[in-house]
């Protein structure tokens, strides 16, 4: 092989080899990227569940008409951000199912006497809708946490 | 074809609450019996606007929507070919399909 088509050789394997290199680079920053943004949807989605938890606590709890109507306002507003984030979620990764729970969350907190004029307000009625609420709530986190971990494990 | 629009927040209440009439003033059940199904029985197609009020909660939705099969006895074609619901929160429309097909399983079984 003459000098110059060795060099032609060189060239072209540095090329190819550069181009490969930038292609795994871009691959896994792109990776690195949708781990970080994911991750954060899903805290946003734990953080917005805790929210959940309160208001409905002193939804259904609190004597006072005033943080009634608050704590009602900050249902609507939980549910509907959660909703919006498991949506987006939902979209872009098939695999993770977590409106459904989303959607017993709604269920158990906005049925039964909810809104309703004879709705009674008291932390012992309200003790077994607050364990269920829970568990959905944990129920959610785990699975999250679970299709998280196994998505994104390292390779 | 004769066409009906409903918003909720203009021609029932921005604040729609409770399952039946002793829930109260604006509840899924009045919604269902002195708006929603008379519009349906009239017209050919309506359509119905959820946004603008403060939220909703299951009780109001199931028995408002999913009352039409259980109460009013119609079918899941003939509302899927009449009514049409318009929200930009989707966990509303999601729910009211659901509740539609619940209603329509539990009246053919």
């Amino acid at each position: 092989m003459g000098g110059c088509e060795l060099s032609l050789l060189i060239s072209a394997v540095v090329w190819i080899v550069t181009v490969i290199g930038w292609f795994v680079t871009n691959s896994l920053t792109k990776k690195r990227e949708s781990r970080k943004e994911v991750r954060e949807t899903l805290d946003k989605i734990y953080d917005a569940t805790e929210a959940l938890l309160k208001s409905s606590h002193t939804y259904y709890c609190s004597k006072d008409p005033g943080e009634q109507e608050v704590s009602c306002c900050e249902i609507y507003a939980s549910l509907e951000k959660i909703n919006g984030l498991c949506s987006r979620l939902e979209n872009d990764y098939k695999d993770i199912k977590l409106i459904s729970k989303l959607d017993s969350l709604f269920e158990i907190i906005t049925g039964g006497d909810f809104n309703s004029i004879n709705l009674t307000r008291d932390s012992t009625v309200y003790i077994n809708k607050s364990k269920e609420i829970a568990l959905i709530a944990e129920t959610i986190r785990r699975e999250g946490d679970n299709w998280f971990n196994y998505t994104f494990k390292p390779k | 074809m004769t066409t009906k629009l409903i918003s909720i927040s203009n021609n029932f209440s921005q604040t729609p609450a409770g399952r039946y009439y002793t829930d109260g003033p604006y509840s899924g059940e009045k919604f269902r019996t002195e708006i929603l199904y008379p519009a349906l029985i009239e017209n050919e197609l309506v359509k119905v606007d959820l946004d603008g009020t403060l939220g909703y909660g299951s009780s109001f939705l199931e028995e408002a929507f999913g009352g039409l099969i259980r109460e009013c006895k119609m079918t899941l074609e003939q509302i899927e070919s009449k009514l049409e619901i318009h929200s930009s929160r989707n966990l509303y429309t999601r729910r009211i399909k659901q509740y539609l097909v619940d209603a329509s399983k539990i009246k053919n079984k």
